[in-house]
């Protein structure tokens, strides 16, 4: 395996990629030795030279922000006393991994296209888009809103009159759904039958689609308590990838997960305060409307999507199906909005 | 397993990380993107019928040290799970994974391209924590028989391999979750034992099923195996036949009172879980008297309590929601108790 790969895929890590990286920080980007940088002084000098060269890779350190705060190593070089000694970095390790994989051929006989086919349906075909196109569909569409919250009893047809119901029949609704929006050229990426089973890894409508429950946020009637929904994987980070596609960074952190179930409203704050100052009283106003929050907690293998209100600027009546204001509706939802992380708010 | 991965009202935590990740940025590095795949086509694709599936692997990234695991990035805690495994299953010496391993992708350093990917005492720690919990009891099975195969206990009846598709519980029944702590994997985290709830959902439980070129059909239904018997294989030296038992899972919700105290500060607060069967015990009906679930009290719920009348708990015939009093026998004093819901 040359390095010619590698190269060529970092030489195409877009200035968005690159920016954030740099402003922001991600977990792990280095993982390993990285953390030993500032921990120079308690290292041997061979440990401490061979930290050097390993962290000279391609991503700056100082970036760096991981996931559980920077690593505390034990760096003691007396090897029965401490749990690791440094290992290499976190990339170095991946790629061994992934060379000793493709070595013993325990991903098939062509492994790397395997891997790769997996990456480009992350990166190219599924992503928050398709979650965006069913919530604006059930904002103009309040039976197949209800469908959704009630697949057990869809009043909705063809599925009243049919056997497409039950626990998790939500997910027929949204494959039908996605069909129809692809047929019509509504919902990118329209290149091939992004649809069928070699495309979507088997499932239905994707990973971590096939067992789905949908909620909504606000009042189920005129009596009903104003819901706001949060939905968490405390475990590790279970998540609607068909739906949303791959998890963000403050999701799978264990700051997200340790407070998830015990303060929902300090998250939803925290991430509004996060956005800039006109954002907090906004979201106060919401949630003085707010008599319950309710946590979802993904520890089985079902997965969970909030439809979230629309953003007060937001007209939903009266809107025709397939038409180009349902299309643009949609760039009024985000991805957060989809977890319960954040609300929506009005463009002004 | 008990341990820091069940993080669950942790208090101590720093602001969330990344709050503003653009939706664009899948993930930053390709080789993070690798990692992601690789650790999906173990759990999903290349090995759910040879040993590894995603309650294994996310069992064995549980094994790290509490210390490591809190300083381990998210896909190193992949990265970890799937190495154990090759180390477990056998397919990795413990010098390919710990000595170094030739990787042309990365610098060398002098001459040489050795990456270490883990070390000896995690694979060791893993093999000891599992190897502890082929011992150990699992709800709604009990210890394993001398030969490491798990059967249900006395008080649940499912059959291996097969859908066990005759849900115990119904929406609207009080449930209290059961006790445990062991070293394997279990989706009943230790805040949610021992706490009174209602079931909300009632996902039942089927067969995954293919066509015949291989293609998942869809149900709308449960399909994934009872993950505390699934982490585990029933041989106690290497990775061998997984069991699988196939049981009904809920929707159960605890208001905040339950879990954190009666005077927990954050006002109409409900948690959301799901629960395998194993894990709930019968408190009550929404309707006592509605012993057949039809949705009225009448002649033909007397008729099912008539035909549990004088059962004991463990007897066939045993009906938990006619014992009213919950003493393990279902007596005229339940029938007593019984004809006041009849009489409303």
């Amino acid at each position: 395996m040359s390095s010619e790969h590698r190269s060529a895929s970092e030489d195409t890590l877009d200035s968005t990629r690159r920016d954030f990286i740099k402003t922001v920080g991600v977990a792990g980007l280095s993982g390993g030795a990285a953390g030993v940088v500032g921990l120079a002084g308690l290292l041997s000098p061979t440990q401490a030279a061979e930290a050097v060269t390993l962290c000279a890779g391609d991503t700056p350190d100082e970036a760096r922000l991981d996931l559980g705060g920077t690593p505390i190593y034990d760096v003691a070089t007396d090897y029965p006393l401490c749990n690791e000694g440094v290992l290499p970095p976190l990339k170095a390790r991946v790629l061994a991994l992934k060379q000793l994989i493709l070595d013993k051929n325990l991903l098939g006989p062509d492994g790397q296209a395997s891997i790769d086919h997996f990456v480009d349906y992350y990166e190219n075909k599924v992503g928050p888009q398709f979650g965006k196109a069913v919530i604006a569909r059930a904002w103009i569409d309040s039976a197949f809103k209800d469908a959704l919250l009630n697949p057990e009893h869809p009043n909705f047809e063809p599925y009243k009159s049919s056997d497409k119901r039950g626990p998790f029949a939500a997910t027929w609704f949204i494959r039908d759904f996605l069909d129809h929006a692809s047929s019509m050229h509504h919902t990118p990426p329209v290149d091939g039958d992004w649809l069928a089973p070699t495309e979507l890894l088997g499932y239905t409508i994707g990973p971590e689609g096939e067992w789905l429950r949908v909620v909504a946020n606000g009042k189920a009637n005129s009596t009903a308590p104003f819901v706001h929904n949060l939905v968490s994987c405390t475990l590790c980070s279970c998540y609607p990838q068909a739906l949303l596609g791959v998890q963000p960074v403050w999701y799978k952190s264990r700051q997200y997960r340790a407070r998830s179930v015990t303060a929902p409203r300090g998250i939803l704050r925290e991430f509004a305060a996060e956005r800039g100052a006109a954002y907090p009283g906004l979201l106060e106003d919401y949630l003085a409307r707010v008599d319950e929050v309710r946590v979802w907690d993904s520890n089985s293998e079902v997965r969970f999507l909030v439809i979230p209100e629309p953003p007060a600027d937001a007209v939903v009546t009266g809107i025709v199906k397939d038409s180009a204001q349902e299309i643009a509706l949609r760039s009024r939802v985000t991805r957060n909005a989809m977890i319960g992380a954040e609300i929506l708010y009005p463009v002004s | 397993m008990e341990g820091p991965h069940n993080l669950h009202t942790w208090t101590g935590s720093d602001p969330i990380p990344d709050k503003l990740q653009p939706e664009g940025v899948v993930w930053p590095e390709p080789w993070e993107g690798e990692m992601g795949a690789i650790f999906a086509m173990f759990s999903a694709v290349a090995f759910p019928a040879k040993g590894f599936n995603l309650d294994v692997a996310r069992w064995l990234r549980e094994t790290l040290q509490p210390r490591d695991y809190l300083n381990t990035p998210y896909f190193d805690l992949w990265l970890r799970s799937v190495a154990t495994f090759l180390d477990l299953s056998g397919r990795a010496s413990r010098a390919e994974l710990t000595d170094g391993y030739p990787t042309p992708d990365w610098p060398a350093t002098g001459d040489s391209t050795a990456v270490r990917i883990t070390n000896d005492p995690a694979l060791d720690l893993a093999t000891a924590l599992r190897n502890r919990a082929l011992d150990e009891s699992v709800p709604g099975f009990g210890p394993p028989q001398a030969n490491g195969s798990y059967q249900p206990d006395a008080d649940h009846h499912y059959v291996e391999g097969q859908a066990n598709n005759q849900p115990r519980y119904r929406i609207g029944d009080r449930v209290r979750t059961v006790l445990q702590v062991g070293t394997g994997h279990t989706r009943e985290y230790p805040v949610y034992r021992g706490r009174t709830g209602v079931i909300t959902a009632s996902y039942g439980i089927v067969k995954a099923q293919s066509t015949p070129d291989g293609v998942r059909v869809f149900q709308p239904y449960y399909q994934p195996a009872y993950p505390d018997i699934a982490c585990r294989d029933s041989q106690r030296d290497g990775i061998g036949h997984r069991q699988e038992f196939l049981v009904p899972v809920y929707n159960v919700r605890f208001p905040a009172s339950e879990l954190f105290g009666a005077g927990y500060a954050e006002e109409g607060l409900y948690v959301h879980v799901d629960m395998f069967e194993p894990y709930l015990q019968f408190l009550s009906a929404a309707s006592p008297g509605d012993l057949n679930g039809d949705g009225v009290v009448n002649l033909a719920d007397y008729a099912v309590f008539r035909a549990a009348l004088g059962k004991r708990r463990g007897q066939p015939g045993y009906n938990e929601r006619a014992d009213y009093d919950r003493d393990g026998q279902v007596s005229n004093t339940d029938y007593r108790t019984w004809l006041t819901y009849y009489r409303r």
